[in-house]
């Protein structure tokens, strides 16, 4: 592990944040008038975690968007970043020796048989939606459930199929709820032919699982230099709960995952945070980023958590001017898929799920309104604790937020803006739906951190238990590496053995039970 | 750097690449692919070419290859079988049915822990009393029968305008050592309202296609929907001590 360029703490956004949802917290909590929501210690815990959780991400991504204004800036010491000498290596690409090929082999066999396993009738989706995982009393015994070319599949492919006409050249244009998604069923769309619904949109899946996999390995390797901590998230990526969730459902999430992470590679890639770039490199990575992330919002509501990190990370670093270039683009061709269906195809980009976020931004208007209490009761119904849980079970966040301590800071930064972009689009659509594939945006920053985590303990126990020479310590590391990924991977393919939890919580959060 | 050659022929893959999407389609087809082949498909190739030019050309070759072959005959969008359908019963000479094979493992298994055993019927709009359908439910250990009203209603659904369960609870020993259960819904007055029954696909393999069936008042025959894949929704559920779902059978 690089310690080398850990910084002194300092006036920081990541701790100033933390002491404000602190203090903040323990107002809420002591201050307004007591409900059920501090009626026990479990649901007093419940509700402080919440509580933090929603308040340091508010905070920490105001300090960093606000630090666009330099008096605001100044508060945080002299944040030399500004012209980013900590700056990771210059971009690099893989190495191309045979252990790297034989990673990257090693790791689509994983994703191939994870999606092949947790397909059809197994599907999380599908199967957690079933009478027999306790979440539904409305649905039958298939679940909520479609039949695409003869395969049981998660109910809403059944209303992708009018869009994947469209593009087939077999049905007209009619709006459906998920219009805005129609980039999805266009990659899905040019593989029908050949495949049929239930593999093209399962293929879709399985491309946007793998990219995510080597996504995060690049991006582990790039800012975690001579550490296996890109191998490691990668793997936990390849074995994740939300891509085995999702594996052959018709949904976008796998696909927007990967547009996420190839976004994040792309900015990285690009140097889009650097102000130390020529005039054109910093126009084509602005330009290059905004594109991304524009796909991003065509797959799925991708574009919102990457602009998000994108001001997040980017506030103290970036010119204004730049963040405005990359949000405008990206918006831009958002909109423009809208004018085009609304005006040209007919689409409606309303009802159903569209209308959902107007929805959720409703909700908190009223929920400010009325008040503290409103907002404390919100947070115990809605427990952000409980969605954050259902997304990265307990395991993947002691080892993210030792990760937070065991990388440096260039590292630990931007993983943290990741987490609070992500999480704050997943906790303000709370009030409407608590989804844990929301918040699971955030696995690039979670798994790497605690891939970072899962490094140092390695090398720990590596060093401890074997004086003998590096071959030796390597080896060791590898088996205490090897044995915590295995137990995670364990946890997540719990329902190949007939147990639903993961999936009933990764479906709809874990509610206020610990 | 890009040696400019390949970047040519990737510039060249893409132009080629809309034309194949868009040219001797309906128009609304073409509009909708020619969006996506210029905003996603010409983004991955110049993206590709951060990787290296070689990759670009192949990413290119690629989308145009994926292009080509969403033109060439194959597999239609077909529609799968409704998952949501209802049928009229008019008057208390139409009937429908639904036979349980009861002989399976799972089935077995499950009934040898469960606590209770309920059947659950799915109808359109609410009931009462005086708008009721009568529910029997006959296997080899005798015949329960049942006039199910409002106060059974089921979850969260039940509205008039929209399908919702109705559970009835069976006492246990009706399904002891039984491989079989046949299941009749009718209309229990004749100057009822018509009662809507709910239907949906038939899923789980190894089900009889011929499970459910409908007899209109002069002969049987098969619910509506796609044979093989229909059924009434009509099922039994096992619960545990705590009313946890174990099985939901059909």
């Amino acid at each position: 592990m690089n310690f080398q360029n850990r910084q002194p703490l300092g006036p920081r956004r990541d701790l100033a944040a933390g002491a404000c949802a602190f203090a903040i917290a323990g107002i809420a909590i002591n201050a307004v008038r007591p409900d059920d929501s501090v009626s026990t210690v479990p649901l007093l815990l419940d509700l402080a975690v919440s509580l933090w959780a929603t308040i340091w991400v508010a905070v920490f991504a105001t300090l960093s968007i606000g630090s666009i204004i330099p008096g605001v800036r100044r508060w945080f010491g002299p944040d030399a970043q500004r012209l980013d000498p900590n700056s990771p290596p210059r971009p690099h690409g893989f190495r191309s020796g045979n252990r790297d090929w034989g990673f990257a082999i090693l790791v689509a066999l994983i994703c191939v048989t994870e999606w092949g396993t947790h397909g059809g009738e197994r599907n999380g989706f599908l199967a957690s939606s079933r009478p027999e995982a306790g979440m539904e009393d409305w649905t039958a015994a298939d679940g909520y459930a479609t039949v695409l070319d003869g395969h049981p599949a998660q109910g809403d492919g059944l209303f992708l199929l009018n869009l994947v006409g469209l593009f087939t050249a077999e049905r007209p244009s009619l709006s459906g709820e998920f219009d805005r998604r129609a980039g999805h069923v266009w990659l899905a769309s040019l593989l029908q032919r050949p495949l049929g619904s239930y593999w093209a949109f399962a293929l879709v899946n399985l491309a946007g699982w793998y990219a995510s996999a080597i996504g995060v390995w690049w991006l582990g390797r790039h800012r975690w230099p001579q550490t296996w901590t890109g191998e490691l998230a990668s793997l936990m990526v390849a074995t994740g709960q939300g891509f085995i969730f999702m594996s052959t459902a018709p949904q976008a999430h796998p696909a927007a995952f990967g547009a996420f992470v190839t976004g994040l590679v792309l900015f990285d890639r690009m140097n889009v945070w650097s102000m130390v770039q020529t005039r054109r490199e910093h126009w084509v990575a602005v330009l290059g980023s905004a594109w991304m992330t524009g796909i991003a919002g065509l797959l799925y509501f991708g574009h919102i958590p990457l602009l998000l990190m994108t001001w997040i990370f980017g506030g103290p670093r970036m010119r204004v001017q730049s963040l405005v270039a990359v949000s405008a683009g990206a918006f831009a061709i958002v909109t423009a898929w809208q004018v085009v269906g609304e005006n040209l195809l007919g689409l409606r980009f309303s009802g159903g799920n569209n209308d959902l976020a107007g929805g959720a931004i409703r909700i908190w208007l009223r929920i400010i309104s009325e008040g503290g209490w409103s907002l404390r009761w919100q947070l115990h119904a809605g427990s952000i604790r409980g969605l954050l849980i259902g997304a990265f079970y307990y395991p993947w966040w002691i080892l993210a937020i030792i990760g937070i301590f065991a990388s440096p800071r260039r590292s630990r930064t931007w993983a943290l803006a990741i987490l609070a972009g992500t999480l704050l689009p997943a906790i303000a659509f709370s009030p409407q739906f608590r989804l844990p594939r929301a918040a699971y945006f955030a696995f690039p920053a979670v798994y790497l951190l605690a891939g970072a985590s899962v490094y140092m303990i390695s090398q720990a126990i590596a060093t401890r238990i074997t004086a003998r020479d590096d071959r030796w310590r390597t080896a060791a590391g590898l088996v205490a590496c090897a044995v915590v990924i295995a137990g995670l991977a364990t946890l997540t393919n719990l329902d190949l053995a007939g147990d639903q939890t993961f999936n009933v919580w990764f479906h709809e959060a874990q509610e206020n039970n610990w | 750097m890009i040696p400019r050659h390949i970047g040519r022929m990737s510039a060249g893959i893409a132009a080629l690449t809309l034309v194949v999407a868009i040219v001797d389609t309906p128009w609304e087809t073409a509009i909708a692919r020619g969006f996506f082949v210029v905003s996603i498909g010409f983004g991955l190739i110049a993206g590709s070419g951060l990787i290296g030019a070689r990759t670009q050309f192949a990413t290119g070759f690629v989308i145009l290859t994926l292009a080509v072959a969403q033109r060439l005959p194959g597999q239609p969008v077909s529609n799968p079988p409704s998952p949501n359908w209802t049928r009229t019963i008019a008057d208390t000479s139409q009937v429908a049915e639904h036979r349980f094979s009861l002989s399976e493992t799972a089935w077995k298994t499950a009934l040898s822990k469960s606590a209770n055993t309920s059947l659950l019927v799915c109808a359109e709009a609410i009931l009462d009393q005086l708008d009721a359908m009568t529910v029997t439910i006959a296997t080899s250990n005798g015949t329960f029968a049942r006039v199910v009203g409002a106060e059974d209603a089921y979850g969260a659904h039940p509205r008039p305008d929209r399908g919702g369960f109705y559970r009835i609870p069976i006492q246990r020993d009706l399904f002891d050592r039984v491989d079989g259960a046949t299941v009749t819904v009718s209309a229990s007055q004749t100057h009822t309202p018509p009662l809507r029954l709910c239907g949906t696909h038939s899923i789980r393999p190894g089900v009889d296609p011929n499970a459910s069936r409908f007899f209109d008042g002069t002969e049987w025959i098969a619910p509506p929907g796609p044979t093989g894949h229909t059924r009434w929704l009509i099922e039994l559920r096992l619960t545990d001590q705590a009313g946890r779902t174990i099985l939901a059978w059909y």
